[in-house]
């Protein structure tokens, strides 16, 4: 009998510990192979904040300081752009997001967002502009023509913080921009008379698509898309499905997927803290308001996010480091870090013409970095 | 040595009051802002945010007691050298020192530290709980002021 009982609490012990072995096994399998290489295609760049790709094999790296910068062949060329707009350069403000227009083979389009303006009256604002190349190949010189402002955000607000200013192109070719809550305007991401703190959608001219959320709301800016925005710095876009992540304050980090004329919750529904410790809101959810998908608290502060080979890969400037997300449904996981061998604040992810990720770093004398690796699940 | 210490805890009570006055006034600014948005606050929710807003006090009191030490010196001197009513001096010190000390902050971190003060009333509210600190620091402090200063 005492054999049986005994036989029986070794059988109970050992199940626990198998079923404690496979979720431990669960939580660590990698998702990256360890054996990814990484290569510096270009150094010393002054704060940068976005990359594009152009299908020349050319790479486009904005600087906060004004500068559109090009890199050809790993070379980070002397000559910035030419006639880039004068940006707002402070705090977070400057020159920040660059896209390429999904006819740029015939349209030589490109969009620029920057921080617009003076420090009492500042806003994020959107250009649409033709990507010119002279020069030879020894020696491009790119400049920008037909510079057209197609986007300012209102109203102009006070202080130089929180332009997001991320800009993504749906396949109907019209644009999304995120444009950050003003810091000191955090009210405003309720308010639809009011861009702050919202996602915008606009044509490529800068009209307004008929079939905006709000167009026929009275009083509503017909540009917002969606509403109740912190600081959000990503989109990636999954097929139709618009991906998006925003900084909380402290806490509070999300992940969202964007829907037309949703409400997301800032600030009436974070679970976020603001830096000195006070409560934003005494809610962390609220009716009508959607819950993250993703909640990063404490805050690894995720600035950009990119959709490659069935991922989402977030990079973020706190937690310095990238995170692997899965998406199954709509439905987004956070896999955990990946590539952390790869240090740094990290400002920027992007996917290159050669099919490889490109990380872009933060701050001063920062690098773009490509990454080639397996995947394993 | 025994005057100092009771001038000393008079400073940390009149901060500590400040401090606290300044954080419950923050406190419903903020939720005055959440309300204008359209939230739906219930008394009982306004009072536990209230209460667990208490928590900015390890970062509120060291401000307030560093404003009210240069504020309230001063006070003391213009109560030396000008004269008139001795508590008068110091609820104008702790008044205009926490306003000025707000300033300084925004100008330093270019965005407003404290949440409640981001509106002009907001602002003005921590200028009325200056005013209380210094009227208690004053009341702390009077039977140690030479009679002629009172």
């Amino acid at each position: 009998m005492k054999t049986g009982i005994r036989f029986t609490l070794q059988l109970a012990a050992s199940s626990l510990m198998l079923a404690a072995s496979v979720k431990v096994s669960a939580q660590h399998s990698p998702v990256i192979s360890d054996d990814y290489r990484t290569e510096v295609v270009t150094s010393g760049l002054n704060q940068p904040w976005a990359v594009a790709h152009l299908p020349n094999g050319d790479i486009l790296i904005t600087e906060r300081g004004g500068s559109l910068r090009v890199v050809r062949d790993g070379r980070l060329l002397d000559q910035a752009v030419d006639n880039v707009p004068e940006v707002y350069f402070a705090g977070q403000g400057g020159l920040l997001d660059v896209l390429i227009d999904a006819d740029f083979s015939t349209s030589n389009t490109i969009y620029l967002s920057f921080a617009h303006g003076t420090s009492d009256a500042n806003a994020t604002r959107l250009i649409s502009a033709q990507l010119k190349l002279r020069g030879d190949n020894n020696n491009p010189e790119y400049s920008l023509e037909n510079v057209t402002p197609i986007f300012t955000a209102s109203p102009l607000k006070r202080g130089p913080q929180h332009y997001s200013g991320r800009i993504e192109q749906l396949r109907d070719k019209t644009l999304l921009l995120t444009v950050g809550d003003g810091f000191d305007y955090r009210e405003d991401a309720q308010r639809l008379d009011s861009h702050l703190g919202k996602i915008i959608r606009i044509n490529r001219d800068g009209s307004v698509p008929q079939d905006n959320p709000f167009v026929n709301h009275e009083k509503a800016k017909p540009e917002i898309w969606s509403y109740g925005h912190r600081n959000h710095q990503a989109i990636a876009l999954i097929g139709d499905a618009v991906y998006q992540n925003e900084h909380g304050p402290q806490g509070g980090d999300e992940v969202n997927l964007i829907k037309p004329g949703i409400n997301y919750g800032w600030p009436i529904a974070t679970k976020g803290r603001d830096y000195n410790g006070a409560r934003i809101s005494p809610f962390s959810s609220y009716p009508n308001t959607k819950a993250p998908m993703i909640d990063w608290t404490p805050s690894i502060a995720p600035s950009s996010m990119v959709y490659y080979r069935g991922r989402l890969y977030a990079t973020a400037l706190a937690e310095q480091s990238i995170r692997a997300l899965s998406v199954q449904n709509e439905a987004v996981v956070d896999l955990g870090k990946v590539f952390t061998g790869i240090e740094g604040r990290l400002r920027d992810i992007s996917v290159g013409i050669d099919d490889k990720l490109y990380v872009l770093g933060d701050g001063d004398q920062a690098e773009l970095i490509k990454i080639t690796f397996t995947l394993l699940r | 040595m025994a005057n100092f210490f009771r001038g000393f805890i008079a400073l940390l009570v009149a901060s500590l009051t400040t401090a606290i006055i300044g954080s419950v006034f923050s406190s419903q600014f903020v939720i005055s802002e959440l309300i204008s948005i359209g939230a739906e606050i219930p008394f009982s929710t306004r009072l536990s945010m209230t209460a667990d807003d208490f928590g900015i006090l390890p970062s509120l009191m060291p401000l307030t007691l560093i404003c009210f030490v240069i504020a309230f010196s001063i006070a003391s001197l213009c109560n030396k050298y000008i004269g008139g009513k001795r508590i008068v001096w110091y609820i104008i010190a702790g008044s205009a020192g926490l306003m000025a000390t707000l300033l300084v902050m925004k100008a330093v971190l270019v965005v407003t530290g404290i949440a409640g003060t981001r509106s002009t009333l907001g602002f003005l509210s921590f200028g009325l709980a200056g005013a209380v600190g210094g009227w208690v620091f004053a009341k702390l402090t009077n039977s140690l002021a030479k009679p002629g200063d009172r």
